[in-house]
């Protein structure tokens, strides 16, 4: 099992590297067979590589990285062996289970081996269909509106909302897998330099600034 | 043998340590937990890649945290502060529970404390009297006026001057200014509701921190909005940052930790308490501290605990109990009534920084408007821009969409969450378990409280109200919450070893000095007559300071 240490020791040693210059994830087609590759994983290779293709389909590289490039299945799949009880692992890895399904239903071979635009495609009629009803805004007296669940997942107690309140949805485990995989690219330091803004320490508290076309939200954990 | 002990290290302890060292007097600071250190012990270096499990605490630890996670600052990040529930047991009844949120280290709950500071009004101190429930505080506000100065110029209270009669203002450093999706709403709310107002809200953060700030080392606010994680800069108040180095410097002050005080052992020749027996958590042993002073600053809870265990043949009932009120009259807020809503009027405009603060809504029901039941409520909230987690998450939609939405600003939301008072009442109680005890053998705390008939019908008027008031700032309600919520969450427990006038009726007199044991003052929640509808920590502290005061006073003089 991988624990949190170790996960915060090898997340060192790439911004150490990163310091250095040196490039720690090749990008493009490579970061797909090269995230797939070695390590310890929680997943089996055939579900860390579904993994990779999943996440790779609903972060996608565009101007900015995407979930591959940033390193998101090896902090999603060290979440489940560091986060997940065994029973939720399970549930999400059969969330991973129903996607492959997707693609061997479409006449296809598994959901990793088919092209991004298939991918996008039935993964897209997917997540809507798993999302549905849409989540709405939570409800918590404590709640916070940049980030109502404060990083969390829905481990609270019954008073406390939950972004994606699971048991209202038609597939919870896929939307926590959905989760998994944007709070980990967007935690990333490369989504919260060029897809999101954020400073560690902003200083000084501005209480009104313009809006412009190139206006980023906010990034991060916020608690307010 | 010391001058003084203190019990406990947190909001409280940290002040009454510094005013009793300063007063010359050599002091023990008694805190159960561990030792944390100013700034290595704290986890704000952390950017978001570096913490572990997307900030979500492993499930299967989480199960120990059972209770302490539904604090709103309880998350990776800040685990190491909260007890873990399965070491630190208490009971309740089966149907009515309470959530006992609690942090055993060095400095207490003063490193993840909201940092909201107000002061307690001349209505709060007559509301006993004027309508009967609970003891009449031996204190009007004149008497605590000078030491909330006293305690706000030391800590730093960023807030602004209102003149309001219900919210007196104090020693303020600027205030953290209000966005333009509050200013929206501010505006919309004091045009519909003359009477009431939308002010910044009052926090213990430096603003601009002052030279007597920065002789603790302590720096001005970086906006970074994780104070809870405990702030490299000292930026905040807390007891590691500002009143324990304010006492260490002294000289006077020493600092035990991983000790429990079991009780207080009391000398019935004189009448006076002599010292405290405590169990070391490392060795499991017992030992004893004496001193010419006492003060217990352990928490509400725990205050009653140490008091009601603290049995002899003199005190059967336990010390300072010949009035059967320690442990009566629990109290905390009524926070988990709220509203929420879109604010699609206010300006396309953003702001820079993560302020540490909201906005407040001073009490206007039973003040400037009337209301079907007894005292009031205040509101805290904010006016924000939605965030990347809801853009991303709370719809449909993957791929090159998703990251387009992401990256934008959400509308501006407004949430508007009440804090309510609950009456003072004595069937709400803290007692002793009759046969369970913690892992050192001390018994454990049985809790049974409930909120009544005033608190339900308050919780309906705090809902309409916030939904009333979003709409008046041009919004439109998406969401709220009528329901109180369970007691305990607001983390504002008080009231279980009460000022009072009459020595048969109330635990404490007007300088924090119990009835019954000149020489035991009680300056933590426990003290509270009353709640207000205020958050509490600046009043334990002014009651701390002036407390401390009075008591070297009598030692000098030969009183106690």
């Amino acid at each position: 099992m991988m624990h949190a240490m170790d996960m915060n020791r090898r997340m060192l040693m790439q911004h150490l590297l990163a310091l250095a210059g040196v490039s720690v994830l090749p990008g493009g087609a490579e970061a797909l067979a090269a995230a797939v590759e070695g390590g310890t994983r929680q997943l089996n290779p055939a579900h860390y590589a579904l993994l990779v293709a999943v996440a790779d389909t609903i972060i996608p590289k565009t101007d900015t990285s995407g979930a591959v490039e940033v390193g998101a299945p090896q902090v999603v799949d060290a979440v489940l062996g560091s986060w997940a009880s065994p029973a939720r692992r399970a549930e999400l890895t059969a969330a991973l289970d129903r996607i492959d399904a997707l693609g061997k239903a479409s006449g296809g071979g598994g959901f990793a081996s088919l092209s991004p635009a298939k991918r996008f495609e039935l993964l897209a009629a997917h997540d809507a269909a798993a999302l549905n009803p849409p989540a709405v805004v939570p409800v918590d007296s404590t709640t916070v509106l940049a980030d109502p669940q404060q990083g969390k997942a829905e481990q609270k107690s019954s008073q406390s909302g939950s972004l994606i309140q699971g048991a209202q949805l038609a597939d919870p485990a896929y939307a926590k897998l959905k989760e998994l995989i944007v709070v980990a690219f967007y935690f990333s330091e490369s989504a919260l330099t060029h897809d999101l803004r954020y400073e560690h320490s902003p200083g000084e508290w501005k209480p009104s600034i313009p809006v412009t076309p190139d206006t980023r939200a906010e990034g991060g954990v916020a608690l307010l | 043998m010391f001058d003084a002990i203190v019990i406990g290290s947190g909001m409280s302890g940290g002040i009454a340590a510094k005013e009793l060292c300063e007063r010359g007097l050599k002091t023990l600071v008694i805190e159960r937990g561990r030792k944390l250190e100013h700034g290595t012990s704290y986890t704000d270096w952390m950017q978001p890649w570096e913490i572990p499990n997307e900030n979500m605490v492993a499930e299967d630890l989480a199960k120990d945290y059972s209770i302490q996670s539904q604090c709103y600052a309880f998350d990776e990040t800040t685990r190491q502060y909260w007890v873990k529930d399965s070491d630190h047991p208490y009971s309740t009844p089966g149907d009515k529970p309470f959530s006992w949120i609690r942090g055993y280290h060095l400095g207490g709950r003063s490193i993840m404390w909201g940092r909201q500071s107000y002061r307690l009004s001349e209505m709060d101190f007559e509301a006993n009297a004027k309508d009967g429930h609970g003891s009449d505080w031996p204190i009007r506000y004149a008497d605590l006026a000078p030491w909330y100065d006293h305690v706000e110029s030391f800590i730093g209270v960023a807030g602004s001057k209102e003149g309001l009669d219900q919210l007196p203002d104090g020693a303020f450093l600027p205030p953290f200014a209000l966005n333009d999706g509050e200013l929206t709403l501010k505006a919309g709310i004091e045009k519909a509701f003359p009477g009431r107002r939308l002010i910044p809200g009052r926090t213990a953060n430096l603003s601009q921190a002052q030279p007597h700030h920065e002789e603790l080392g302590r720096t001005s606010c970086q906006n970074r909005q994780f104070c809870q994680r405990g702030c490299s800069y000292g930026a905040y108040h807390s007891s590691l940052s500002s009143s324990l180095p304010a006492a260490e410097r002294t000289g006077n002050l020493t600092i035990v930790t991983d000790a429990i005080v079991h009780s207080i052992i009391h000398d019935p020749r004189t009448g006076r308490a002599t010292g405290v027996r405590v169990t070391d958590t490392s060795t499991g042993q017992g030992r004893t501290y004496e001193a010419k002073l006492i003060f217990s600053c352990a928490s509400a809870i725990a205050s009653a605990q140490i008091l009601l265990n603290s049995t002899s043949e003199a005190n059967p009932n336990g010390l300072a109990n010949s009035s059967d009120m320690v442990g009566r009259y629990l109290m905390d807020h009524l926070t988990a009534v709220s509203a929420f809503g879109f604010m699609p009027h206010a300006p396309d405009t953003y702001y820079h920084g993560r302020r540490p603060t909201g906005f407040y809504i001073p009490r206007f029901r039973n003040v400037s408007e009337p209301g079907d039941f007894l005292r009031g409520y205040g509101y805290q909230g904010g006016v924000q821009r939605m965030g990347w987690r809801i853009n991303a998450l709370s719809t449909p939609g993957i791929g090159a969409p998703l990251k387009e939405r992401t990256r934008k600003l959400g509308p501006w939301m407004a949430f508007i969450g009440g804090f309510g008072e609950m009456l003072p009442n004595p069937n709400n109680r803290v007692t002793l378990h009759p046969t369970r005890k913690d892992k050192w053998g001390i018994p454990i705390v049985h809790i049974d409280c409930e909120h009544g008939e005033n608190e339900r019908k308050m919780s309906a008027a705090i809902e309409r109200d916030a939904k009333a008031m979003i709409e008046a700032g041009g919004g439109t309600v998406v969401g709220s919450v009528a329901d109180p919520g369970v007691p305990g969450l607001a983390i504002h427990e008080m009231g279980t070893a009460c000022m009072g006038k009459d020595p048969a009726k109330s635990v404490l007199n007007g300088f924090n000095q119990a009835h019954d044991v000149p020489n035991l003052f009680i300056t933590d929640g426990a003290a509270m007559a009353s709640s207000g509808c205020q958050n509490p920590s600046l009043t334990y502290m002014a009651l701390s300071a002036r407390a401390a005061h009075h008591a070297a006073e009598f030692l000098k003089e030969g009183r106690i």
